[in-house]
Parts: C-alpha cells; sequence; structure tokens
C-alpha cells in the first residue's frame, strides 16, 4: 500500500480483524447455492419437473429432500450476509472524510453490476445473482443507518409485498381459469353450428378461453421443447449465447422487477437487521443461538414440509392447483419460511464452530467463504465448462444423482483451493482484481508485503 | 487536470451563501436558498419541462393507432403538427431534461458541506433519490400516467454518484459508449427484422411455387407476420382501448398495469443508456458554463447555429420521411434500409438540444421578452410540480374518470391542451414562488429527503 496515496486511510480490512464467522456463513451459503443451481447448469428445467410427473424413485426424493431442506434458503443466507456486508464495508471505511466511504460503496456495487453482466452474457450463467446484488446494494444504501428494528420492520413489509405479489400472480391464474370455465360451460349449453359442429365464440371467449390454454400448455410437459433444449445447450459458444440471452435479460428486466428485487432486498434488510444485533459475528449467547436453530428450523421445516404438496400439485396438475386452492400456500409462505430455515441453518453452524465440533471442516469453509466472490464465478467456470456444448457437452446427460458426484468434486476443489491461495495471499484473485477496480489502485496481493500478523485461524 | 480546475470554479461559483433564516440548521446540509439558484439553469428547465409535454400529450389523450391516418394525409394540420413536433422536438426535451438531471447531481453533492456526524451527502443524495423512484412509481400507477420518467431518473441517478468528479473527457467517452451501447442493441434487433423479412419472403415464394419452406424459414415467416401485424388496423382492439380509457378509475388502473409494469421492468433495463447519456453530456455542460450563462454570445450563437445546421437536416430525413415510411410501409422500408435510420436519433437529439438551450440563452440574454423568461424561470424552479401536474390536469382532462376526451380530439387539437397547460403553468409558478419558497412537490420531496419539514413560506 502506498501511504502518500489519497486513500491510504481507505483500504481493505487486514485479515485479521475479520470476523470468522462472517466467513464460515458466506463459505457454508456458497457452497449451499450450488445444491439448487447445479440442477439448473446440467438439466433442462422440463426434465426436473418430471421427476415430479413421474413414478417417485430415488431422484425425486434427493430433488425433494434438497428442496425442502435448502432450496431459497442458501440463497436467502447469501442475500443476508451480503446485506450484513454493506453496513461492515461502510463502517470500516469511514474515516471523517466522509465522502470516501460512499463513493467507495457504490462504486464497488457498479463494478459488481458489470462483473453480474459478464458472469450472466460471458459466462451464460442466467441464474447469476451478482447483477442483482449489485443494484439492490445500492438501493439499500440510504438505509444503513436505521436500526435494527426499524430494518426488521422493512423486511417484514418488504416480506408481506413479496408475498402478496405472489398471491397476486395466483389469484390472475385463478380468474383466468373461471373465466375459462363459463366459456366451457356456455358452449355446452349452445347449439353448435351446423356446419363447423362447433360452438360460436365471441372474441372476448375465443381469448379467454385460450389464455387459459395457453398457461395450461405452459405447465405441461413438452417433448419437442426440452429435446431442442438439450440439443441448444450442447452447441458451440455462438448458439448457447443465443440461446441464454433472452433468458438472461428475462431474468435482469421482468424477473427482476416484479420477483428478484423483493427476494434480495427482504433478505438484505434483514441480513443489516441481524448484523446488528450480532447475529453474524458470533455475539449471541449460546443459548439464544440453540433457540434460533432449533426453533427457526423447526418452523421453517414444518411450512416447507407443510407446503410441499400444494407446490408438487402445480407441477403434476395445474388446473387442479388452480381450482382447489384458496391460497398458494408454498408461494405466500416462502418468504419467510426461508428466513426461518435460513437463520435456523446459521444458528447452527455458529453453535458448531462455538462447540468446535469439526473445527477443521469450519476454517476450510471460513477460507471458502473469504474468497466467496471467486468461487461463486469459479462455479459459473466450471459448471458450465463441464456441461454446457463447448466444454465436455454433458448438459441432460447425468441422472440427478450424479450431478452431485459433480457438486462433491467442486466443493473439494473449491475447500482446498481456497485454503491453499490464502496461505500465500490476501484476497481471492477475483476479489483483488474487484478491490483494485473500486479503489483505483492494484493492491497488494501477497501476504509477505505485510507487516508481520498474526496468521488467521483458518490458516493455522 | 485542466477539467479539475474548471470543476473548481463550476463549485466556487455554485457555492451557497447561507441566508440567515435559517441559520440554527446551518451545520446540516440544506436545500439551497433561492438566492443561490442558478437562474438560467432553471430557465432551460423550464423550456424542457414545458416542451415534453408536447411529445407526452398523445400519450395521454390520442389513440396510438391513429397516428396512421395522421402521416398518410400530407397537407392537413394534423400533418403539419406532426411535423413540426417530430421535426424540433421529439427527445430533445427530455435530452435536456436529463442534461439538467446531472447537472443537477452535481449541484446537490458539491454544493453541501460534510458534518462530522449524522448522514453524508451521499446518503441525503441517494435518500432523494430513492424518493424519486417512490414518486415515479405513483405518477405511473396512481396518476396513471404511463410516460413517466421519474422512476427511471431515480434509478439512473443512482450510478451516476461516483462520477461527479470524473474529468471531461472520460464523461464525453461515457457518452459515446452509451450511444454505441444503444446503437449496437439496435442494430442487433434491426438485423434479426431484416432476417425475418428476408426468411418470410423466400417462404411466400417457396408457397407460391408449390414448395415447401424450411422450418427456419417458416419460423422467420411467423416472426414477421407477427411484427407486421402491429402496423395494421386493428378495429377492436382500439375499440377496446377507447373502452377502457375512457372507463371509471378502477377500469383504466387495472388496464394501465401490465402497461406500466412492462414499462418500468424492461426501460430501466434497456433505456437506461438513453437518459445516461445525456446526463454524462450534461455534467462536462455544467463544468462548461453551458448551462450557467458563462459562455460568449459567439459561442452560443455558434452552438445554435451548427445545432440546428445539421440537427434539423437530419430530423427531417428521420422525422418524417424515415418515421413515415416506417409506419405506412413497413415491409419495403426494412428492404430498402440497411441499417435502421432512427440509428441517428441520439445523435440528433443532442444538436438539437444543444440548439435550443443556446436560442432560449440569447433571447434571455437580448432581453426581448424579460417577463417571459422569468415565468419560464419560475416553472423550472418548480419542475418537480409541474411535471406532476402535467399528469394531473392531463389525465383529468382524457381519462373516463375524468372528462374523458381520450381519443376524441384530432391530432392538432391536442395542442390547444398543451397551449393552455403552459399558459397556466407560467401563470401559476411565478405566482405561488411569490409566496413560497417552493412547489408544493418540491417541499414534499425535500422533507422526505431531509425528514424534517422544511420551511416553506417566504419571510
Amino acid at each position: 500500500m502506498n501511504p502518500s496515496s489519497t486513500l491510504s486511510l481507505v483500504q481493505p480490512l487486514p485479515r485479521t480483524k475479520r470476523i470468522p464467522t462472517i466467513d464460515i456463513l458466506r463459505g457454508v451459503a456458497l457452497l449451499g447455492i450450488l445444491l439448487m443451481n447445479i440442477q439448473v447448469f446440467g438439466l433442462t428445467e422440463a426434465s426436473l419437473d418430471q421427476l415430479v410427473r413421474g413414478p417417485h424413485g430415488g431422484n425425486y426424493w434427493l430433488k425433494t429432500i434438497i428442496h425442502v431442506l435448502f432450496e431459497n434458503k442458501m440463497r436467502a443466507l447469501f442475500s443476508m450476509l451480503f446485506g450484513a456486508g454493506i453496513i461492515l464495508f461502510l463502517a470500516k471505511n469511514r474515516d471523517g472524510s466522509g465522502m470516501a466511504a460512499p463513493e467507495l460503496f457504490i462504486r464497488r456495487q457498479m463494478w459488481l453490476i458489470v462483473f453480474g453482466l459478464v458472469n450472466a452474457i460471458g459466462l451464460l450463467w442466467h441464474y447469476d445473482i451478482l447483477f442483482h446484488y449489485g443494484i439492490v446494494g445500492i438501493l439499500l444504501f440510504p438505509f444503513k443507518r436505521l436500526s435494527a428494528r426499524a430494518l426488521l420492520v422493512c423486511a417484514l413489509v418488504v416480506g408481506l409485498i413479496y408475498s402478496g405479489k405472489n398471491y397476486w400472480e395466483f389469484a390472475e391464474q385463478k380468474q383466468k381459469y373461471e373465466k375459462y370455465q363459463k366459456v366451457v360451460a356456455f358452449e355446452k349449453k349452445t347449439k353448435p353450428d351446423k356446419k363447423t359442429k362447433k360452438v360460436k365464440l365471441t372474441d372476448d371467449q375465443q381469448e379467454e378461453k385460450s389464455a387459459w390454454e395457453g398457461l395450461v400448455k405452459g405447465n405441461k410437459y413438452d417433448k419437442k421443447a426440452d429435446y431442442a433444449e438439450v440439443v441448444a445447450m450442447r452447441s458451440d459458444y455462438a448458439t448457447v449465447w443465443s440461446h441464454q440471452l433472452p433468458k438472461i435479460q428475462r431474468m435482469e428486466a421482468p424477473f427482476f422487477y416484479q420477483i428478484g428485487l423483493w427476494d434480495i432486498v427482504s433478505m438484505m434488510l434483514l441480513g443489516m437487521a441481524l448484523f446488528k444485533w450480532g447475529f453474524f459475528s458470533n455475539q449471541l449467547t449460546t443459548s439464544e443461538y440453540s433457540m434460533l436453530a432449533v426453533g427457526g428450523l423447526l418452523i421453517g421445516q414444518i411450512m416447507a414440509w407443510f407446503s410441499l404438496p400444494a407446490s408438487e400439485l402445480e407441477i403434476t396438475d395445474f388446473a387442479k392447483y388452480i381450482s382447489t386452492n384458496v391460497l398458494p400456500l408454498a408461494e405466500v409462505s416462502m418468504p419467510f419460511e426461508r428466513a426461518f430455515s435460513a437463520v435456523g441453518w446459521a444458528s447452527l453452524v455458529v453453535l458448531l464452530y462455538r462447540l468446535e465440533i469439526g473445527a477443521w471442516l469450519w476454517r476450510a469453509v471460513g477460507a471458502v467463504g473469504q474468497m466467496a466472490f471467486t468461487n461463486y464465478l469459479m462455479q459459473s467456470v466450471f459448471c458450465t465448462l463441464f456441461f454446457y456444448g463447448y466444454g465436455f457437452g454433458y448438459f441432460g446427460d447425468l441422472k440427478l444423482y450424479q450431478l452431485y458426484f459433480v457438486v462433491a468434486e467442486i466443493w473439494l476443489i473449491q475447500l482446498v483451493f481456497s485454503v491453499v491461495w490464502l496461505q500465500y495471499f490476501r484476497f481471492g484473485p477475483l476479489e483483488w482484481l474487484w478491490r483494485s477496480l473500486t479503489y483505483g489502485e492494484w493492491q497488494t496481493m501477497s501476504i509477505s508485503s505485510q507487516p508481520v500478523q498474526q496468521a488467521t485461524p483458518a490458516l493455522v | 487536470m485542466e477539467s479539475t480546475t474548471i470543476l473548481q470554479d463550476a463549485a466556487d461559483n455554485l457555492k451557497p451563501v447561507l441566508s440567515p433564516d435559517h441559520s440554527e440548521s446551518r451545520h446540516a446540509p440544506q436545500p439551497v436558498a433561492k438566492a443561490d439558484r442558478i437562474q438560467t439553469i432553471d430557465l432551460i428547465r423550464g423550456l424542457a419541462l414545458l416542451g415534453i409535454l408536447m411529445m407526452n400529450i398523445p400519450g395521454f389523450g390520442f389513440l396510438g393507432s391513429a397516428f396512421r391516418s395522421v402521416v398518410s394525409k400530407p397537407g392537413t394540420a394534423d400533418y403539419f403538427a406532426f411535423t413540426i413536433v417530430g421535426t424540433a422536438f421529439e427527445g430533445t426535451m427530455r435530452a435536456l431534461f436529463s442534461m439538467l438531471f446531472g447537472a443537477g447531481m452535481v449541484l446537490f453533492t458539491m454544493n453541501k458541506k460534510e458534518q462530522e456526524h449524522g448522514p453524508t451527502v451521499a446518503e441525503y443524495y441517494y435518500r432523494r433519490l430513492l424518493w424519486l423512484v417512490l414518486f415515479g412509481v405513483i405518477n405511473a400507477y396512481v396518476l396513471l400516467w404511463q410516460g413517466d420518467i421519474l422512476f427511471y431518473y431515480g434509478l439512473c441517478g443512482m450510478l451516476l454518484y461516483p462520477f461527479r468528479r470524473t474529468k471531461s473527457v472520460w464523461l464525453i467517452v461515457l457518452a459515446v459508449v452509451c450511444m454505441g451501447i444503444n446503437i449496437f442493441r439496435t442494430e442487433l434487433w434491426y438485423s434479426e427484422l431484416r432476417d425475418n423479412r428476408a426468411g418470410y419472403l423466400t417462404a411466400v415464394q417457396l408457397e407460391k411455387a408449390k414448395k415447401k419452406p424450411t422450418e427456419k424459414q417458416k419460423e422467420a415467416k411467423e416472426a414477421w407476420e407477427k411484427f407486421e401485424k402491429g402496423f395494421k388496423p386493428d378495429p377492436k382492439k382500439d375499440a377496446k382501448e377507447l373502452k377502457a380509457m375512457r372507463g371509471d378509475y378502477g377500469t383504466v388502473f387495472t388496464h394501465m398495469i401490465p402497461r406500466n409494469s412492462g414499462n418500468e421492468a424492461y426501460g430501466a433495463y434497456f433505456g437506461s443508456w438513453d437518459m445516461l447519456l445525456m446526463m454524462f453530456i450534461g455534467i462536462v455542460l455544467l463544468r462548461w458554463g453551458f448551462f450557467s450563462n458563462k459562455l460568449s454570445t459567439s459561442t452560443y450563437a455558434t452552438t445554435l447555429l451548427v445545432g440546428y445546421g445539421l440537427g434539423l437536416p437530419i430530423s427531417y430525413f428521420y422525422a418524417v420521411e424515415a418515421q413515415v415510411d416506417w409506419m405506412l410501409h413497413i415491409g419495403p422500408t426494412v428492404d430498402n434500409y440497411r441499417t435502421v435510420p432512427f440509428q441517428l436519433y441520439d445523435i440528433r437529439r443532442v444538436l438539437l438540444a444543444l440548439g435550443h438551450a443556446s436560442l432560449l440563452l440569447l433571447i434571455y440574454r437580448s432581453q426581448v421578452v424579460p417577463w417571459l423568461m422569468r415565468a419560464l424561470t419560475a416553472v423550472g424552479q418548480m419542475a418537480f410540480t409541474n411535471y406532476l401536474m402535467q399528469s394531473i390536469i392531463c389525465s383529468l382532462i382524457f381519462y373516463g374518470y375524468g372528462l374523458g376526451y381520450y381519443g376524441k380530439l384530432p391530432f392538432h387539437q391536442l395542442y390547444y391542451v398543451v397551449f393552455g397547460v403552459w399558459i397556466f403553468q407560467l401563470i401559476i409558478s411565478p405566482i405561488w414562488l411569490q409566496y413560497f419558497r417552493f412547489g408544493p412537490f418540491e417541499w414534499l420531496w425535500r422533507s422526505l429527503t431531509y425528514w424534517k419539514p422544511q420551511p416553506m413560506r417566504r419571510g
């Protein structure tokens, strides 16, 4: 670090000051996210739904268990930690100069948006979250001063909006169904035309009928489309690119506006609140963590199992799902269910860390978390190269359970790589790039050039 | 180096002198007192604000599909109005508005001193923008104006902050990059359109010769036909639209939901370049003293000549020739133009916007119509209020829960409404500012930003 530089007062945190539990939890969330992402990296979404529709074998149970235990929860935890990171970043960089911290923060977020675009449009991972995190972080910047309680209230409100939007979507579908029912009843009552042997419908009726039929068709397995997708994904880079581009744009524009925004904002706000209470920094008592672990997982898991039949029915028999349900249970409860489970998982991890159960493992996971940005992008690189056509082209080829050999392999690589890398360097390679871009000057990378400090616990 | 001194100059010139009447809050960042406002910035903003209504009014009260009959009858008053607006104004007022928004960011953040404790200037800035986003959402979903821009300005403004000290050269480079992205995306879209058109033509030929087109050609044909359908008259759809827009509040509200959410979702993602580009240019122009009336008369005159001299011919070609062709003969137009003529859009906008602003400043300098300039300045000072007021007035004139004039006026008569609103705003703004320090919505916005009711009455 050049001491004469204008930014010398504001610089990356030396490693000894890092909060180990935050890194560990981030590592857990990062590795956990791959459990869900691998399914979409390796298989078509239509074929994943087929597991629910078809005879329930081992793959179905594997998918279901992962769904109930981890789906949405790991992303929730990741978002919470990102929210905590906002406060951490802004707090540690403020040295009275005032301007510097917000400025750096916004720059950092804008580079994150750029990295997100690279991950999506370059590496072709359409479920990229960095782009979204970049934007949401900027939106939440003025919330950093709120009290933990106010942040919790905000998180609740946003969660309710999210839940309400999900309900709204369901209500619209139900409305379509009811209109369709009326048209069908009309068709039955009315005598058909002699020539065409069909009941003549008005334009409105025709529209209402096809609106619902389109919805049902979209929820059915389309073998041809499924096959076409596999073929496209196993092609060269240009083909995969043009195949993925509409998906990417859908994720970054309408999906973000309708769903992603609320999904991420609610969890980041909750994370900011929890951070202010010291939840992530291992500051609660053991009994508090135990209560949160048991309570969170119990409530979250009960809600998840309870809403499972409805969400399966939505896949197996969409018409029945819409007609028999009053409330889209799974969708409406999801914003809260996953918060409970995520807090439960996090508490459990902190407890295990505290009790020094599997201490070596937590050290490695902490290293993964410290290099979360590198590892997140590395997952995109590995998985796209393994599954997409311009790499090994295994897309659509593996059974669901086989995907988890790939997951285990990647976990192992990332655990080992992170520990080894941090032995020699202060940051992960992409963290280094990101920081250098944010601070506008090359950051010192190697450990040896730092003043002598105690090595972090992660490396002892 | 040079640009930083210019910036410093600008900042010095713009430094507020705190007026004594609110000395108790001297240390906290606060709104700029009236005396410190740069008059000409308000003046230009006033022009942009009134001008924007010319482009917005069809969105409030004119059936979109009726444009085709407007452009198909040269010589009529409707055609005349369309040509004037399309040639001289379309896009330019929004450009000026965006430029001044960019300049406003610099003024807001540079004018305020950091305090030792409490929120930073950046926090105020971002709070302000978050409220703006919310106002935009209200403008769209409550006042039911589908062409709202506040939402996008709020979001784009958030990206602008780290660029307030960036050297002017780099800002211009960024503006060019934004323009390039726009052009590139349009080019991608257009080349796909041309492919579809070509596929359609071969497919039709093959079918005539009783041969089977390939799967790809079939797809292209379908895509083209779907696209072309949007250009054909659809009386049923029009009737539906008219009925919905002339319905009660609930009907218009539900009718607008998909439109608003579509606009906001895609507009922010695909359309931000359009605004960011102008905002970057606006910051540079502010530093050069363009908006604050600091340049020489000959500079403004040259800008005027170059802006209009290049801008208007492009504009005539773009707005009249190409656009009319596009609306009336989409097929042959796509066959004829290798690149879509709308690629000149942004260049033309910048040129004309600079021309308009220079003309206005020259008039201001010559002091021919001081009363009009004062009124326009007042309109600009209350731009936020006036912008929302346009939504309120126009929706009440055109939508069913108001007077229900939607789709009833011929195109040129829309501009009678525009003149009416202009005169109203030109009169009411100076009167209001005689008694109050800010416009009513400005007051609300400021009070929310500083989270404390602001003094409103003039002492």
